[in-house]
Order: structure tokens, then C-alpha cells, then sequence
């Protein structure tokens, strides 16, 4: 591999994980809520792209958002609004509840083998980039990735909705005695997330060509330590922790002796646990966690 | 007024109240234990199963219970106490089959089971006193995410330890060493082992600092320490409960120890309610009940002439929708972190 | 003058502590109403239940003629209810300009708040001169500014400030009050909670004074006498005498 590929992989990768991360610190840093079943709003969509093979591409895009959001509002409305008031721990385990309901949804219909979905042929191809050859696929992820990334970023800065998110996470109950309306917030938090998943979804299931119940979760999982590194509660942070953790996977899978390469995951775990013992807050500590709502 | 009514009642007694919560959940188990001997042989390693959950939820409990610190690494001393039995009692002809390239020293080894689990509740406790050690300054989410990766780190490395574990293959031949009586005894050993722990300074401690942080911080030092002996215990009793696990099924493979244990058993506790030991046996208990119920009704349970039958798969989806319920309903668990006392004035076992 | 806001036997507790109990209070239209009280009496337990930001656990409260029970703190906002509440909360790492804007929350007419916002960064030079700078990089009494002008700009009918003078040098203190006094003006009541009493007595028109949780004496502040010594017989204060 030349440096050229490192990179695209590295950045490819990274994009994927630090849009994960993202859709979960929003939530987080709205909610305090650590959302396990952010997995299934990733998967959602790709069954969605299951279900629209044949339709006209931007038909079949749309419909991978609209079910990814729609999950996530509903998950918001149905399950983690009645929870507002329980501990961490347990909203984090009625997460766990939610993403194992729909998981199970998803074997129920379409039983828990991967099915092969082929959603944008014309990516599995490799371009030549600076005289090295990279797949088309990466390329479209990260463009997709970073145009995601400008877009929330813009949100947040300069919408109005954005700012009240913004003042929501930094002192929700603050933001409250100014008129931000709670439910609002975070029903647009989770909606936001089911966006990013959908974005992630479908660009994952372009690179591996296949659907299956448990699509999102070892993404999720990765990208849920991508956020506490990164700092809790911070966007920043979850973004640049997203990144990090796609570099050092992508600089473990690349340089790691062949004979120790399948235990790429347990160094970057590893790695996790340094960086954890070493600021645990993570990279970027959110400067106040107050109580959620 | 409060808290004079719940101190009031005559000292004498005292003693022997105190242990009315640990004396009532053993004789749960044993009655359970005493129901399912009456069962056929299917149900009987069904109620096994449970109770060696019930052996980890226990084990769980002893160190979020106490310290309320959230932990995902049940699964990981599992696993560890699985295949250290399992390498260590397995005849040495099958290793050869099996694990060709194990190391001599390991190779010959052909223990019984009782002394292959109790080598596996103690490699797992030792490597959590060796890794604990520097994560228990951790708290909160962050230390969510070190034993999460913890146990992300230990099925990596069985999963592809190939000389030692068999990476992906499964081991087999184990002796079928846990029956009923043999599930009972070490459900009754792993709750009377958290029950002393829950009784002594250091698990006060550790509890009082969960109630309030400012104190813990001043104590930190002790704090620390407190939180790394629950967690070494309680690696030692989830290790035992992985190796129980291996000799009920005769068979380990990597891919039973991952995140959908840690989940149920989690939810388990926190079903039960985290905060006191009734709560883990129950939570054990009633959500091994639920899944065994919804199990027959996948197969279809006779009623009158009726035949009640719910099409497959459903079982788990109403499983996960029940959880929910339960964690909206009853968000303390079901004990709602209390003993059990059967009084009237009850003494809850942290709160109180 | 109509009745604005009508408190009728509040109670909050925490636990087993019982913050306040059985409060009566009632603010006017255009009124400035003074809270005083020692640490821990109870003053924030009871702006905080106004706001909405705790529960009462028994009582009543209405607002112009809408009871405030199950009202939730961002619709009581909209209603007219304004707090500042202790130690300030601006959000640090925002600028002066999206603190103030988040003022404007609730407001629709979206020019006529930007207008006002403008007025505000005239008003306070200071503000106006870092509104693009960080709030949390502003000194005390220039956050206090600030937070008040943040509170303003949702047009209260009502305004609480909670110990608006915390912290701040005496100097300071009376450019708040001047404020207070510029606020009362524009018609807005206000409900000002301190722990000494000379300031507000010299801008409150009724004085309550709370003690444990609950008002053990009320009156206008010429009813109350000299405030120094009000201070000296209430609370056993006797250096800290300010004019
Ligand atoms: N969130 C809370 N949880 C538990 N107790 C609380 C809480 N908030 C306040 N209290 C208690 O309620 C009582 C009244 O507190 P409150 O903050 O209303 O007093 P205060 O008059 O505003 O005091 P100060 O002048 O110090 O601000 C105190 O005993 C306090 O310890
Ligand atoms: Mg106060």
C-alpha cells in the first residue's frame, strides 16, 4: 500500500466513524443518553436501500433518511422520553433494550442471514489518484462524509436551532428559563442522529455490498469509544475522536506484522484504555456536564 | 420520624435479622433448585442455565451494586473462567485434537472440574486485579467505555489465540460436570460470597461514596482501592460462572462470550434493580423466567383445546419490549433496592 | 395596580429537607418586590419554583389568570416569566451576541429583537465592544449586564434576578440597580432576592423577609425602619453597613 491509499482509507474511515460519533454525542449532549440503538438507525437504512432496489436512486436515498429519522424520533417519543427521569445506567440499558427490539424486528421479517444489496454499482471500480489506484467507493465517502460534516457543522453554527442544541447541551436547565423548549431540542437531536446514521448507513453498505440485522453494531460500538475519547458531551471532541480512532485502525491494519494483524481491534482497544487512563474525560472535556433535564 | 421508626424495633434481635435477607434468597434458590429436580431433563439444564446467570448477575452486582460504577467485562471473565477450565480438564487427547500447538506444560494437565472452575475464578480475578488496578480511577462513562473495551479486547484475543483458545473453533468434550444440585450449591456460594462482601467496611464505604461523590473524592485514595477489591471478587465469582457455563454446555466457543451476554446479564441487574442483592437474584430469576416462557410459546403451549403458539422470533422482540417496560415502570428494579426482609419495617439494605 | 403573580401556600422540599413551606406572596403589576434572607432561608427554592425549575410539592401559583401548576420553565418564559438565577449562568463559550440572541428565544418578530439587541450593545459599551468576544472571558458585573439584558429581551412581565449582587464591588452593585431601576421603568415588575438588605430597600416597594423557609415579616421598606438596623436586629449583622 502507498500513502496515497493510507490516506484515503484512513480518511474513509475515519469520516464514517466520526459521523457515528457525532449522531451519538448529539444526542448525548442533549439527553445524557449513551444511545446503543443509534446501531439500528444505521441498519434501518440499509434495509431501506434493501427494500428500494430498483427505484431511482434519489427515491431510494430519501427513503434511507426518512426511515432512519423516523426510527430515531420514534425511539425518542416511545421509549427514551418515558425514561427521561431514570439514572445513566439504566437509560443506557433501556438503549441496549431498544436496539435488541429492533434488531429482533429485523430477523423477524427478514430473517438474520446478510442479504446482498447493491446499491450504486458504478462505485465498485478503482480511480487512479496521484498515480495511486483507490476505490471510488472511499472517495464518495469521504466527499459524502466531509459535506456531511460542513452541513451540521453550519447548523449548528449559524441556525437558530442550532444555537438553542448548543445552549441545551452546554446548561440545558439555563436554556429552558430562556423559552428552548426540552422536548423540541431533543426530538430534533434524535432526528439529527438518525440523519447522520442514515449517511453512514448507506455509504457502509456501498463499501460492504451487504445488509444484516446487526449492520451497525460494531461500528456503533467503535464509534461510542470514538465519542468518549473524544470528550463526552463535546461535538468537537466526538468528531475528532471519530477520526482518531479511523487512523489509528486504519495505521494498525497497515503496519502491524501479518501475524498479529487479527488482533487489530484489541490494540486499538487497547489504545482506548491508555487514552482513557491517561485524560478520563477523554481528549476534549465537555466544560460543563450539568444534569440533563 | 423516619428514620426512628426504622431503627426502633428492639436491638436484641438484631444479629439475626441482619441475615433474614441472605437466609431468604438462599432458600429461593433452593427451591428452585427442588422445583426443577421434579422436571424433565430439558427444563432441568434450563433452570441450570439460569442459575449460573444468576451466579454472574450476582458476581456483577458485587461491583456495580457497590461501587455504581458501570462494567461490561462480565462477559470477558467469562470467557477467561471458560477456557481455563476448559484447558486445563479437558482429557489430553482431545487437547491434542483440538489444541495441537498448546504448550506442554498445559497440554498434560487433566484436573477435575470443581478444581478447572476454581482455576477459572481465579485466572479471571487475577487478571482483573492486574488490569483493575489502574482502571478503577476511573467513573461514570468512561469507565463504561474501559470495560467495554476490556471485553472487546478479550474476545479478540481468544477469538484468534489459535495455539491456546482454538481461536474461532469450538473446544469440546468438557465433562458435564454441573447438574442441579452442583448449579444450586454455587448460586448459594456466589450469593452468600456477596452478601459477606456487602456486609463489610470497605463495601459500605464504597456504597456510601456512590451516594455522595464529594466525600468519595476527599477519600479518593481508599475509594479506589475499595472499588478495585469488589472488582477482583467480582471477577472471581463471574469467572466461576463461565467455567460453570462450559461444564453445563460440554462445549466453548468465543462467539457465547460477547456483547449479548453483557447485555442480558446487565439487564438482569438492572431489571432486578442494582442497588441490592435481592435485586440481582431476582433479575436473574424473572428475566431467565420471561425468556423460558416465551420459549414455550414459540413451540406452542396446549390451552383447552386451543393451541397458544406465537410465531418464532416474536419471543425475543416481546422479551426486549418487556425489559423496556419493566425499566419504565419500576426504574429502581424490581427489588427497588431493597433486601428481602418480610417485615413490615423494612430495612433496605443500603438506603435505609 | 392588578395582581401579576399569585403565590399561595408553596411548599418545595428536597428529600427530607423542607426548603420552604407554605409561602404566600403576591407581586403587582409594575411592583418591585425585595426577598431577603440569610444562606439557605429558602430564596432560590422559591424563584426556582416560580420559574418552574423546581416542583412545589404543595401550593398554588398564578400567573396574570394562568395557573402555573404542570406549566413546564420554557412555557412559564412565555407566559412572562423571566429569572437571572444565581451565579449568572452565561454560557461561557458563546459569544456576548449568541448569549443575547438566545434572549430572544421566545421572540417572533424576529427584527424588532434585533433592534433591542443592538439597543442592549449601545447601552452597555462594554458589550457592545466584545460582542463577538467570549461571555465567559467578561468580568462579574459585565456577565450581570449581560444576563439581565439576555432576560429582557423575552419581555417579561416579570422579572426575578437572583442575588443579583453576589460577588460584584460596591461600584458595580450600583450600576446593577441603577438597571433594576431602569427595568421597574419600562413597567416591568421585579422580584429581587438578596441577603443584605440596603441595597434593595432602596428601589424595593414591599420587602419580604424569609427566614427557614418560611416569611417571618413583610412591609414596605419605611414599615421595616432603617435598613441598618433592620439588618443588625435580623441577622446579628452589624459591621457590614452599606448606603
Ligand atoms: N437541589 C437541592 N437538593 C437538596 N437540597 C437542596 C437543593 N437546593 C437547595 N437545597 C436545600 O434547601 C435549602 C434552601 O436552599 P436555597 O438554595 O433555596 O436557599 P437560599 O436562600 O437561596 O440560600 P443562599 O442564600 O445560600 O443562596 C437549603 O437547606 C439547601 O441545602
Ligand atoms: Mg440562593
Amino acid at each position: 500500500m502507498n500513502s496515497v491509499q493510507i490516506i484515503t482509507d484512513a480518511l474513509s474511515l475515519g469520516g464514517i466513524y466520526a459521523l457515528t460519533a457525532l449522531g451519538i454525542g448529539l444526542v448525548f449532549s442533549v439527553l445524557r443518553l449513551a444511545n446503543f440503538a443509534h446501531a439500528e438507525l444505521v441498519t434501518v437504512a440499509g434495509y431501506a436501500l434493501l427494500i428500494g432496489v430498483g427505484l431511482p436512486l434519489p427515491l431510494v436515498l430519501f427513503m434511507a433518511a426518512a426511515a432512519s429519522v423516523l426510527v430515531a424520533m420514534a425511539t425518542e417519543r416511545l421509549a427514551f422520553r418515558p425514561l427521561r427521569h431514570v439514572d445513566q445506567t439504566t437509560m443506557l440499558v433501556s438503549s441496549f433494550a431498544v436496539s435488541i427490539l429492533i434488531q429482533n424486528i429485523f430477523v423477524f421479517f427478514s430473517g438474520s442471514r446478510a442479504k446482498g444489496v447493491d446499491i450504486l454499482p458504478a462505485l465498485a471500480r478503482q480511480v487512479s489518484v496521484l498515480g495511486a489506484d483507490v476505490s471510488m467507493v472511499k472517495l464518495t465517502t469521504i466527499a459524502v462524509c466531509g459535506a456531511t460534516l460542513v452541513g451540521l457543522i453550519s447548523f449548528l453554527r449559524f441556525t437558530r436551532l442550532g444555537l438553542e442544541m448548543r445552549a441545551a447541551s452546554q446548561d440545558f436547565s439555563m436554556a429552558r428559563n430562556l423559552g428552548v423548549r426540552a422536548d423540541r431540542v431533543i426530538l430534533i437531536a434524535f432526528a439529527l442522529s438518525g440523519i447522520l446514521a442514515a449517511v453512514v448507513g448507506v455509504l457502509f453498505v456501498a463499501e460492504v455490498g451487504f445488509v444484516q440485522p446487526r449492520l451497525g453494531l460494531q461500528l456503533v460500538i467503535i464509534s461510542f469509544v470514538g465519542t468518549v475519547i473524544g470528550g463526552l458531551g463535546n461535538l468537537t471532541g466526538a468528531m475528532v475522536g471519530g477520526f482518531l480512532i479511523g487512523f489509528i485502525a486504519t495505521l494498525l491494519q497497515t503496519f502491524l506484522p501479518l501475524e498479529l494483524r487479527e488482533f487489530r481491534e484489541a490494540f486499538l482497544f487497547g489504545i482506548v484504555i491508555l487514552i482513557l487512563l491517561v485524560r478520563p474525560h477523554g481528549l476534549f472535556p465537555a466544560r460543563h456536564l450539568k444534569e440533563r433535564v | 420520624m423516619d428514620l426512628l421508626a426504622k431503627s426502633s424495633p428492639n436491638r436484641i434481635g438484631d444479629r439475626r435479622k441482619r441475615l433474614i435477607p441472605l437466609v431468604s434468597l438462599i432458600v429461593i434458590v433452593v427451591l428452585v433448585g427442588l422445583a426443577a429436580s421434579q422436571g424433565a431433563i430439558v427444563m432441568q439444564r434450563r433452570v441450570i442455565l439460569a442459575l449460573i446467570y444468576l451466579v454472574a448477575v450476582v458476581g456483577l452486582y458485587i461491583f456495580v451494586g457497590n461501587s455504581g460504577v458501570l462494567s461490561f467485562a462480565s462477559s470477558a471473565f467469562m470467557a477467561i473462567g471458560a477456557y481455563t477450565t476448559a484447558i486445563v480438564t479437558m482429557a489430553p487427547n482431545m487437547k491434542s485434537t483440538f489444541l495441537p500447538d498448546l504448550p506442554a506444560f498445559l497440554a498434560i494437565q487433566h484436573m477435575p472440574p470443581l478444581a478447572g472452575i476454581m482455576l477459572g475464578g481465579f485466572m479471571a480475578a487475577l487478571i482483573a486485579a492486574v488490569i483493575g488496578a489502574p482502571l478503577m480511577r476511573l467513573s461514570g462513562i468512561s469507565a463504561g467505555i474501559a470495560t467495554l473495551s476490556l471485553m472487546v479486547i478479550v474476545y479478540i484475543v481468544f477469538g484468534n489465540w489459535d495455539s491456546v483458545t482454538g481461536g474461532q473453533r469450538s473446544l469440546m468434550g468438557l465433562v458435564g460436570y454441573v447438574k442441579l444440585p452442583q448449579a444450586t450449591l454455587f448460586a448459594i456460594g456466589a450469593i452468600v460470597i456477596a452478601f459477606i462482601y456487602q456486609e463489610s467496611r470497605g463495601a459500605l464505604m464504597l456504597r456510601a461514596s456512590r451516594e455522595d461523590p464529594v466525600a468519595a473524592a476527599a477519600s479518593g485514595i481508599r475509594i479506589t482501592r475499595h472499588r478495585w477489591i469488589a472488582f477482583v471478587l467480582s471477577a472471581f465469582v463471574t469467572g466461576i460462572a463461565g467455567a460453570l457455563f462450559a461444564h453445563l454446555q460440554g462445549t466453548v466457543r468465543i462467539e457465547s462470550f460477547y456483547l449479548s451476554l453483557t447485555f442480558l446479564l446487565l439487564a438482569m441487574l438492572i431489571v432486578g434493580g442494582s442497588q441490592s442483592l435481592a435485586g440481582a437474584v431476582m433479575g436473574a430469576l424473572a428475566l431467565s423466567l420471561l425468556g423460558e416462557i416465551l420459549r414455550q410459546l414459540e413451540r406452542g403451549v396446549p390451552i383447552l383445546q386451543f393451541d397458544l403458539k406465537i410465531p418464532g422470533g416474536l419471543g425475543d422482540i416481546v422479551m426486549a419490549l418487556c425489559l423496556l417496560l419493566i425499566l419504565m415502570f419500576r426504574p429502581l428494579g424490581l427489588a427497588g433496592g431493597r433486601e428481602l426482609t418480610f417485615s413490615r419495617n423494612r430495612t433496605s439494605g443500603d438506603n435505609g | 395596580m392588578s395582581d401579576l403573580l399569585n403565590v399561595q401556600n408553596l411548599s418545595v422540599r428536597y428529600g427530607a429537607i423542607q426548603a420552604i413551606e407554605n409561602i404566600d406572596l403576591t407581586i403587582s403589576e409594575g411592583q418591585v418586590v425585595a426577598l431577603i434572607g440569610p444562606n439557605g432561608a429558602g430564596k432560590s427554592s422559591l424563584v426556582n419554583a416560580i420559574a418552574g425549575n423546581v416542583r412545589g410539592t404543595s401550593g398554588d401559583m398564578t400567573f396574570l389568570t394562568s395557573p402555573l401548576l404542570g406549566v413546564k420553565p420554557e412555557d412559564r418564559v412565555r407566559l412572562g416569566i423571566s429569572l437571572v438565577p444565581e451565579g449568572r449562568h452565561v454560557f461561557s463559550g458563546f459569544s456576548v451576541l449568541e448569549n443575547l440572541w438566545l434572549g430572544a428565544t421566545t421572540r417572533k418578530d424576529r427584527v424588532q429583537a434585533r433592534q433591542e439587541i443592538e439597543e442592549f450593545l449601545e447601552l452597555f459599551p462594554i458589550l457592545g465592544k466584545r460582542r463577538d468576544g467570549l461571555a465567559g472571558m467578561l468580568s462579574g458585573g459585565e456577565q450581570q449586564q449581560l444576563v439581565i439584558a439576555r432576560a429582557l429581551l423575552a419581555k417579561p412581565k416579570l422579572l426575578m434576578l437572583d442575588e443579583p449582587s453576589l460577588g460584584l464591588a460596591p461600584l458595580v452593585v450600583d450600576q446593577v440597580y441603577d438597571l433594576i431601576r431602569d427595568v421597574r421603568k419600562r413597567g416591568i415588575s421585579v422580584l429581587v432576592v438578596e441577603q443584605s438588605t440596603a441595597r434593595c430597600f432602596e428601589v424595593a416597594d414591599q420587602v419580604h423577609v424569609l427566614n427557614h423557609g418560611k416569611i417571618s415579616m413583610s412591609g414596605t421598606p419605611a414599615e421595616m425602619g432603617d435598613a441598618a438596623r433592620f439588618e443588625a436586629a435580623y441577622f446579628g449583622v452589624s459591621g457590614e453597613i452599606r448606603t
